[in-house]
């Protein structure tokens, strides 16, 4: 009996502290977005019309 | 146990019972955050974390708990929850130190919480019986392994990007020729 109270309370203990990190992360402000001089090595050979990693920028004219 | 049989012991769980080539655990994201070098080595890195701690936690929560209670049962659910857990707490640590990983990881970082290897590390260990030191270096091995693996794969496909291709074969298709050519090279181990 005892057993089962001590799984029952394992269980909602880290369901508990789960909802927790999720409700902390929520909390964390997402970073803003930023803007970046000239593009790093692995852009120059995209293609791609939207950058994944920055999206609101966009490939300079040479 | 020496540290020889230690150390071949690892070398095992890092190449020859690799977790993503050989065990095949993890394809999700090896397929997924492999398209720059970058964003694989912040994936395996994150991952290495990940895998570490919820190893160690898992296998206390494991033989301090659920062992002497008789609740093996549920260790499913209870490696879930830590893990969870985990993957929250590292996307915290991300999101604030480097915003360009979180951006780059994107949807693939909350998406180590259903990532199998770090499940399948976690009840390897219980499995295979491993004490404490065990669990501690095959978790390590492994979860390098991981990061090894899909670094390797990441600068295999920035290359394969630049060259001249049939246009059939250009983007996943390659990568999963690439991904088999590299699987049966582990082969070669066993």
């Amino acid at each position: 009996m005892s057993s089962i109270i001590v799984g029952i309370l394992l269980v909602i203990s880290l369901f508990i502290f789960f909802t927790l990190t999720i409700f902390i992360n929520k909390k964390t402000k997402k970073p803003e977005n930023f803007e970046i001089k000239g593009f790093i090595g692995s852009c120059q050979s995209c293609e791609q019309t939207t950058c994944p990693i920055h999206p609101g920028d966009k490939k300079e004219e040479n | 146990m020496d540290n020889t049989t230690l150390i071949a012991f690892a070398i095992n769980a890092f190449l020859v019972q690799n977790i993503i080539l050989t065990q095949f655990l993890g394809l999700c994201s090896f397929f997924g955050v492999s398209n720059k070098e970058e964003s694989a080595l912040g994936m395996g890195l994150s991952v290495l974390f990940v895998i570490t701690v919820s190893s160690v936690v898992t296998w206390l929560v494991y033989n301090l708990v659920l062992v002497p209670y008789d609740l093996t049962y549920l260790r499913t659910i209870v490696f879930i929850l830590i893990v969870s857990a985990l993957v929250q707490i590292v996307e915290m640590f991300i999101k604030k130190v480097s915003p360009i990983l979180y951006k780059s990881l994107g949807i693939y970082l909350p998406l180590i919480t259903t990532n199998c290897a770090v499940l399948g590390v976690a009840l390897l260990n219980i499995d295979n019986g491993y004490d404490f030191s065990h669990m501690l270096v095959f978790s390590m091995a492994t979860a390098f392994g991981y990061t090894f693996i899909i670094y390797i794969f990441a600068y295999i496909r920035d290359h394969l990007d630049k060259a001249q291709l049939p246009r059939a074969l250009r983007g996943v298709p390659i990568a999963l020729i690439t991904a088999g050519i590299m699987s049966l090279i582990m082969t070669g181990f066993i």
